[in-house]
């Protein structure tokens, strides 16, 4: 979102303080005072398939340096104590964004004279941009997605159609250098055109720039080698940047990690791939279990999007008999159709599995804290834990080439973990450590609060109602009037609430939203140039009209209001 | 070791399987038939095998496992073929340079476009699903059979359809790059220059390909290549054209560089210079009756289509448009009312003559022994204004029954799409792009003009 000139001077100078404040809040970081951390006596789930009650782990350095019931633990090592805690390899992220930072607004103003005529980075095309250059330790997702016991992760920068080159990273360290595993991983390639500035600009114009970018590639690498064997009175080959970023997929160093949502992009990618035939992993995929066996023939990897649509409506008894009569044949016809299609997209991740075809997933676009409700979703479709550890972990591993590094809870292997009071899908599972390379991370474990009546603490579903849809928002700031969307979803333990806009130039995660006695309060943080600011809102739910306020930091609060559009 | 080998024997021709064409075979009684080639038989038999025409006569036998469709008191003609149209794809126009031979439609067709079941709904088997007109050159097209059902966009494709593209004449190119981008083409000099200096381009990119030295040639230019594909004849040209100037200074540009496989699409003032088409050997689809949507479609005739048959143009009523391609059926019986065609020269207009233009005729437009099973069959004559489709078949496949259909038709349903919303807003009179079937429109490339 972004706010009047003269708001963002002023809280840019009030806020830029109290936001960095806010965010040292979330986590407590245990710097290392000794070079071991040991975990004693608990469930160790060393891989997929492989549990030893009452076991420790030891890292030294690190490095997991013993693992089992008889792992000796050093004098001098940090220990934890595990009773009753679940020991699981650190998740590591398929692909994702993590610690990159958003794109500059001055470049999308970088526009050519006539679309034809674009540039290369005009026209999106940067595969030779590396992921490692543009790194931001400080970034927030990095401690967002560590928070849901992600230890490493391959990042690709944002962009368009071929936005660069992806890199390995722990998530961890105050510099790029300090997370770096890998600094070329992958290619990244999106079906995505630059819009109206710049060819290409539709779908049809990216295939086709991706197949000639390819054959140039193909083309100018033999150029090259025959060039250096014998250059006399040969022509000079070209230097092209981009069509060298290719080179490592052209040897099959590495795969280019297409994204394709739903299942036509899968088609078109495959048709790319059958035509090219470059190692392929699918990326962002929504929706993609029709195209399995088409998939499996072409060899390719699927990550799976962690992002599911809104979960199929459970109604009570008396609500149903209550609207009925509302509800036309058409209406409850195509209502049973939508709901098939969320059952399908729950349980596309074990069709991926039961077809054999390597399956791990993504937090591109996929909101952290809906992570483990929706992979508990996965399950409940019939996927098995070690499915889903095993996409989580081994895997992403080896779809990355680093199955010696990381992936698994063995001797010589990275000191990657994460701790969990309770098995990993269990209700009420929460995380207590994450372990990066034997940095330790630990979390607060909520107990759920006790019911009282009367105190107004707890929320009932039923008083959650009110609250829960869309809602039309309206912010009056001294120089205009501001519009949007909210939305609520999510139970009493927990209401997660997006608001978007068109200024925000998209959806951004509402945080600390709590809703009782028919108040409401949450905040959210919005990008100010180099800066972040956080904006408070609390105000009153009375049907279907929101009224309160937002505050700006210490620079002003202004009257916020919102009407609901629809329920959920 | 046996076991293992009929088991695997087994799965592979599911896997295999999964993306093949699905051919029918059946019987359709007693109706009659328009044939369009060889005449009206009465009370006719035609039996569709292995998704071809495998037999036309009287008292035909089925086979136990066919499917028999009684058209006692129907009317039986060939699926209709559209010329021109946007049906089953996601990206109309790459309006990003006054050439763009380099971009496929076909590269991005979409099974699940509703609009290939409503086309179906009016007897349309076959259309030609083309770039938009805001380049000279636009970008290739792709002949599609609609295989409604399919949700592999490989299957949607008539395949072995020979290669065509798109081009363009007049204000469209010129809005677009002219005032758009302040480049040529700005007038209609300028777009003949276009012409000009595109194939100029590709002839030296040929020369240099052929000249290539120790295998080292020219950068691999997709653009050219495609270019350098229609010099060769390989691509059937289908240019957007209104005005009888431009469309003689396009079959002179053409002259000069030896190409000759053109279909001129709209040719509002195709009457004006009919007898220089039919030398030129260019055929001609237009519309029946619609012209003055803008200057220059000022000027035309609903006796467009009869003066261009009669002079020896080969040609064909198109639709452009998701709505005219249910019923093109009455379109070719405006130019039968107009310009007194025969049923025959009528039902041409939208079967056998968009066949020939894009190079299908051997395959389809006409009910003949060895042609492919795609029919379209009519509770009255279908040049009446009563006339309804029954059943639309193809490939012997039943993609069309108006009496046992499902209401909800749609192959693709959004998980995220918001029911309640739809009835809620068209209860209380909101604006509201939707249409009844709420049917998710996919997007479509950045411009929508297609005239």
């Amino acid at each position: 979102m972004k706010l009047s000139k003269h708001i963002l001077i002023l809280s840019l100078l009030v806020l830029s303080s109290l936001s960095m404040l806010h965010s040292q809040t979330i986590e407590e970081t245990i710097r290392p005072v000794t070079n071991a951390i040991a975990i004693e006596n608990a469930t160790i789930i060393s891989k997929p398939g492989m549990s030893t009650n009452n076991a420790n782990i030891v890292i030294k350095n690190g490095i997991i340096k013993s693992v089992g019931a008889n792992a000796r633990i050093p004098k001098n090592a940090k220990k934890l104590k595990g009773d009753s805690l679940y020991v699981y390899p650190g998740f590591i992220d398929a692909l994702g964004h993590i610690a990159i930072p958003k794109a500059k607004e001055e470049e999308n103003k970088d526009r050519p004279k006539s679309p034809g005529m674009a540039t290369h980075k005009q026209a999106g095309i940067t595969p030779e941009l590396k992921a490692s250059t543009i790194i931001n330790a400080n970034d927030k997702t990095v401690a967002e997605w560590r928070k849901m016991g992600f230890t490493s992760a391959h990042t690709v920068p944002k962009g368009k159609m071929l936005p660069g080159t992806g890199a390995l990273i722990l998530l961890k360290g105050s510099t790029a250098e300090e997370m770096l595993v890998s600094d070329a991983s992958s290619l990244y390639a999106q079906l995505q055109g630059s819009g109206r500035g710049a060819a290409p600009a539709t779908v049809i114009g990216v295939i086709y720039k991706y197949k000639e970018l390819y054959r140039q590639a193909t083309q100018a690498k033999n150029h090259e080698s025959m060039f250096s064997r014998n250059s006399v009175g040969a022509k000079r080959p070209v230097y092209d940047k981009a069509l060298k970023a290719f080179y490592p997929v052209i040897d099959r160093k590495y795969p280019v990690y297409f994204k394709a949502n739903k299942s036509l992009d899968i088609h078109r990618v495959l048709q790319m791939q059958k035509e090219l035939g470059f190692p392929l992993v699918l990326t962002g995929v929504k929706d993609g279990a029709a195209v399995s066996s088409k998939i499996k023939s072409a060899n390719a990897s699927v990550l799976l999007s962690t992002d599911l649509p809104k979960a199929v409506e459970e109604k009570k008894e008396d609500d149903k008999k209550e609207k009925e009569e509302e509800i036309s044949e058409e209406t409850k016809a195509m209502t049973a159709r939508k709901n098939e299609a969320i059952k399908n997209a729950e349980s596309q991740f074990l069709q991926f599995n039961q077809q054999g075809i390597k399956t791990a997933f993504t937090s591109a676009d996929a909101k952290s804290k809906e992570f483990f409700g929706n992979l508990k979703r996965m399950k409940d479709a019939g996927a098995t834990d070690d499915m889903i550890l095993a996409a989580l972990t081994t895997t992403p591993a080896e779809l990355l080439g680093v199955s010696n590094l990381m992936g698994s809870l063995d001797n010589g292997k990275m000191g990657n973990l994460v701790v969990l009071n309770k098995p990993m899908l269990e209700k009420g599972a929460q995380i207590k450590y994450v372990i990066i390379e034997g940095e330790l991370f630990e979390y607060e474990i909520k107990q759920k609060k006790a019911k009282k009546k009367g105190d107004g603490e707890e929320v009932s579903s039923e008083a959650l109602k009110v609250l829960l849809g869309d809602w039309e928002y309206t912010i009056d700031t001294p120089d205009q009037v501001r519009k949007g969307g909210l939305n609520f979803s999510g139970s009493p333990d927990e209401i997660i609430g997006v608001i978007s806009s068109d200024d925000m130039g998209g959806d951004t995660e509402l945080e600390n939203v709590s809703f009782s006695n028919n108040e409401i309060s949450f905040n959210f943080d919005i990008e100010m140039g180099p800066n972040t600011a956080t904006l408070e809102v609390e105000a009153t739910v009375d049907g279907e009209d929101m009224t309160g306020n937002m505050t700006v930091g210490e620079f002003g609060t202004f009257p916020f209001s919102a009407t609901k559009v629809s329920p959920e | 070791m046996k076991k293992y080998i009929i088991i695997i024997s087994l799965l592979i021709p599911i896997a295999l399987f999964s993306q093949q064409i699905e051919k029918g075979s059946m019987l359709i009684k007693n109706g009659t038939i328009l044939t369009v080639t060889k005449g009206t038989i009465d009370k006719g038999d035609i039996l569709i095998k292995d998704g071809k025409i495998h037999k036309i006569g009287r008292d035909l036998k089925a086979t136990s496992d066919m499917e028999i469709i009684d058209a006692s008191g129907m009317f039986v003609m060939p699926g209709i073929i559209d010329a021109h149209s946007h049906l089953g794809i996601d990206a109309v126009n790459e309006a990003t340079s006054p050439v763009t031979a380099e971009v496929f439609v076909g590269d991005a067709l979409n099974p699940f476009d509703i609009g290939i079941y409503r086309a179906l709904a009016g007897g349309c088997t076959t259309s030609h699903a083309m770039h938009g007109s805001a380049n000279a050159i636009g970008g290739q097209c792709e002949t599609i059979k609609h295989r409604w059902g399919t949700e592999d966009p490989e299957v949607l494709r008539m395949k072995d359809a020979p290669r065509t593209i798109k081009f363009a004449l007049g204000e469209n190119p010129m809005r677009v790059h002219g005032e758009g981008s302040g480049i040529q083409p700005a007038t209609r000099m300028g777009i003949e220059q276009v012409f000009r200096k595109a194939f100029s381009e590709a002839k030296q990119y040929k020369a240099e390909k052929a000249a290539m030295i120790n295998g080292v040639g020219p950068l691999y230019n997709e653009r050219m290549e495609v270019l350098s594909d229609i010099l060769d004849g390989k691509i059937i040209i289908h240019c957007h054209s209104y005005r009888a100037d431009e469309i003689v200074m396009l079959m002179n540009v053409l002259k000069d560089f030896g190409v000759n496989k053109i279909c001129f699409q709209h040719v509002n003032e195709g009457f004006k210079i009919a007898p220089e088409l039919a030398e030129f050997g260019a055929s001609a689809s237009v519309f029946a009756d619609w012209w003055a949507y803008k200057f220059e479609v000022y000027y035309s005739t609903a006796y467009n289509a009869a003066i261009l048959q009669r002079n020896g143009v080969i040609t064909s009523i198109n639709s452009d448009s998701r709505e005219l391609i249910r019923h093109l059926y009455h379109e070719a019986a405006k130019s039968q009312k107009y310009g007194g065609l025969s049923d025959d020269e009528a039902l041409a207009l939208i079967t056998l003559n968009p066949a020939k233009q894009l190079g299908i005729d051997n395959r389809v437009g006409s009910i003949e022994e060895g042609k492919d099973g795609d029919i379209a069959i009519f509770n009255v004559h279908p040049l009446s204004v009563y006339a309804i489709p029954q059943y639309t078949i193809v490939d012997g496949v039943v993609r069309f029954n108006i009496n046992e259909d499902p209401d909800d038709m749609r192959l693709y349903v959004d998980p995220n799409e918001d029911i309640q919303t739809y009835h809620y807003e068209a209860g209380h009179g909101h604006d509201h792009d939707h249409d009844g079937c709420m049917q998710d429109v996919f997007e479509t490339g950045l411009f929508e003009e297609k005239h």
